[in-house]
């Protein structure tokens, strides 16, 4: 059973060291999310959300530039721990927002199979288990033995999506839909983003494509500078985003 | 797979030792990355991993030939003298010099996903270890070459050594996370290295300094020296150092577990 409880959750960032020319003037403005206290100045990424997710729940993540998707994101991931409110998450979980963790360009495409595999946190004996289906998948042919600084980036590309699409997550998030190569590569892609969505137990998709959001999800959250605008069917939040923000549409 | 579950509700130190043992787990993942990290360095030269040696094996010769005079003009006292000290300090200067990018050179590690910190700790000292280890083929067969006979304190070498690594992790733990906090305290800390290279009797010998060598029990990386030289070179353990170092390793373990149990929330916001 995969679950993602976010409570009253309030993430904001601390603004450190020396920055150029201090903090500008207008941020200080009320509204702005620079926030002082106690002489130290933190960013508010957002605010006072709260959401529960469960097996079945496929939510899509709206909002401009800037209004905390991708930091709604990492807080799923655990990356960030909010400053008020309390997350918790149990499904592992498969971040599609940053495949390629762990690729060494003077290694082996095989031995990177390895490296990937373990920075994303799979035993050596599953890897192992995994490797030629990954090897067959990104069709590397006898570049597989040889060091990825000598792949084109279409080659490191397959490399990275064929590792980080082989195991399936019961949480899958990802900041934009994934894809990768020509359009031969993209079609076996799009078949395997397919079964990974369809075997997740929670999706959550951050992406600017109402289209993508009307076909894969049956949630939607809009978020506008850190804070919820709207939570609810697709259908309806999106008509409501559109409303207001008719430049957003694709 | 990679830890299931997390409440960031959970306390501080629970979640500090589920760091702990997490990474402990994925042995494999930060062996593997301190392998590659040294195997990048010298991929694709024809020597390798045999650079490691030549550049400590010229270092330590160029500073024996030099510094003869201050150490008595005895070749083979002076050579092993000087292979320990600096065996000793490479491994100081290195856990010191590559903890403060610990963290901050792990970046995209850690704002990719929920990685546990110790691998990056782990990491850092096991590669500081395996160039450690290479180094000191090249003292061996200095100690060989000059006729050192050992004797059975020499075997204090052990638990000297793993007092090494215990210091070297707290020292890692804490300048990783306060450089990724503080952007200075690296270049600081390079700084005060490089001072401390030449105040650390490493290439000269206490007791050709007079009045300076009672400071010299204020110097932390003297006692450490100490209690990995005397053993080997004069089959005595020095009992003054070693509760020095004992002391140190006691405070600081603790310190930086307390401080990676405060700042583990925080560190992905520092970097």
């Amino acid at each position: 059973m995969a679950r993602i409880l976010l409570e009253n959750v309030t993430v904001a960032y601390p603004l450190l060291g020396r920055t150029p020319g201090g903090t500008p003037a207008n941020t200080r403005k009320p509204g702005s999310n620079v926030v002082t206290q106690k002489g130290r100045s933190s960013v508010v990424a957002f605010s006072d959300l709260s959401l529960d997710l469960r097996d079945g729940d496929r939510l899509g993540l709206v909002g401009r530039n800037g209004s905390g998707k991708s930091t709604l994101l990492r807080v799923m991931a655990g990356v960030y721990e909010p400053s008020l409110g309390r997350v918790s998450v149990s499904g592992n979980i498969a971040s599609l927002f940053n495949v390629g963790i762990g690729m060494q360009r003077e290694a082996t495409g095989r031995r990177n199979i390895e490296l990937m595999g373990l920075a994303a946190g799979r035993s050596l004996r599953e890897i192992r288990a995994k490797a030629d289906e990954i090897a067959d998948f990104a069709e590397l042919g006898p570049f597989i033995d040889l060091p990825v600084r000598t792949y084109s980036s279409g080659m490191a590309m397959r490399l990275k999506f064929a590792c980080g699409t082989a195991f399936t997550p019961e949480i899958l998030l990802m900041d934009e839909w994934l894809g990768a190569g020509d359009t031969e590569f993209r079609r076996k892609a799009r078949e395997r983003m397919r079964e990974l969505v369809d075997q997740a137990g929670i999706l959550v998709l951050a992406t600017h494509n109402h289209k993508l959001i009307q076909s894969e999800c049956n949630k939607v959250l809009w978020l506008n500078r850190g804070r919820v605008r709207a939570l609810g069917p697709p259908e309806e939040v999106l008509a409501k985003l559109e409303r207001r923000e008719p430049k957003l549409i694709d | 797979m990679r830890q299931t579950a997390f409440s960031t509700e959970s306390n501080k130190f629970e979640a500090a030792l589920a760091d702990i043992s997490q990474s402990v787990s994925e042995a494999n993942l930060w062996i593997s990355l301190a392998l590659e990290d040294i195997r990048n360095s010298y991929r694709r030269s024809y020597l390798g991993l045999v650079w490691v040696l030549v550049s400590f094996a010229v270092f330590l010769g160029i500073k024996v030939l030099i510094f003869l005079p201050l150490g008595g003009g005895d070749v083979r006292s002076f050579a092993p003298y000087v292979a320990l000290g600096f065996l000793a300090w490479s491994f100081i200067a290195s856990a010191v010099g590559e903890g403060c990018s610990a963290v901050t050179g792990a970046q995209n590690w850690i704002k990719g996903g929920r990685i546990p910190y110790f691998v990056f700790f782990f990491k850092t000292v096991t590669r500081v270890s395996i160039i450690t280890l290479l180094n000191s083929l090249v003292v061996i067969v200095t100690l060989i070459a000059s006729g050192v006979r050992l004797t059975p304190a020499a075997f204090f070498l052990f638990p000297a050594s793993l007092l090494f690594l215990i210091n070297g992790l707290w020292a890692v733990m804490l300048l990783s996370m306060l450089s990724a906090r503080f952007r200075d305290l690296s270049h600081l800390v390079s700084t005060i290295m490089r001072m401390m290279f030449f105040l650390t009797p490493i290439f000269w010998h206490p007791d050709r300094m007079g009045e300076l060598a009672k400071y010299l029990m204020y110097n932390p990386f003297a006692h450490f020296l100490f209690i990995f030289r005397d053993p080997v070179l004069y089959g005595t353990i020095p009992f003054d150092s070693l509760s020095v170092v004992l002391a140190i390793t006691a405070a600081g373990s603790l310190t930086a577990f307390l401080f990676f149990a405060y700042a583990r929330a925080k560190i992905a916001f520092w970097v």
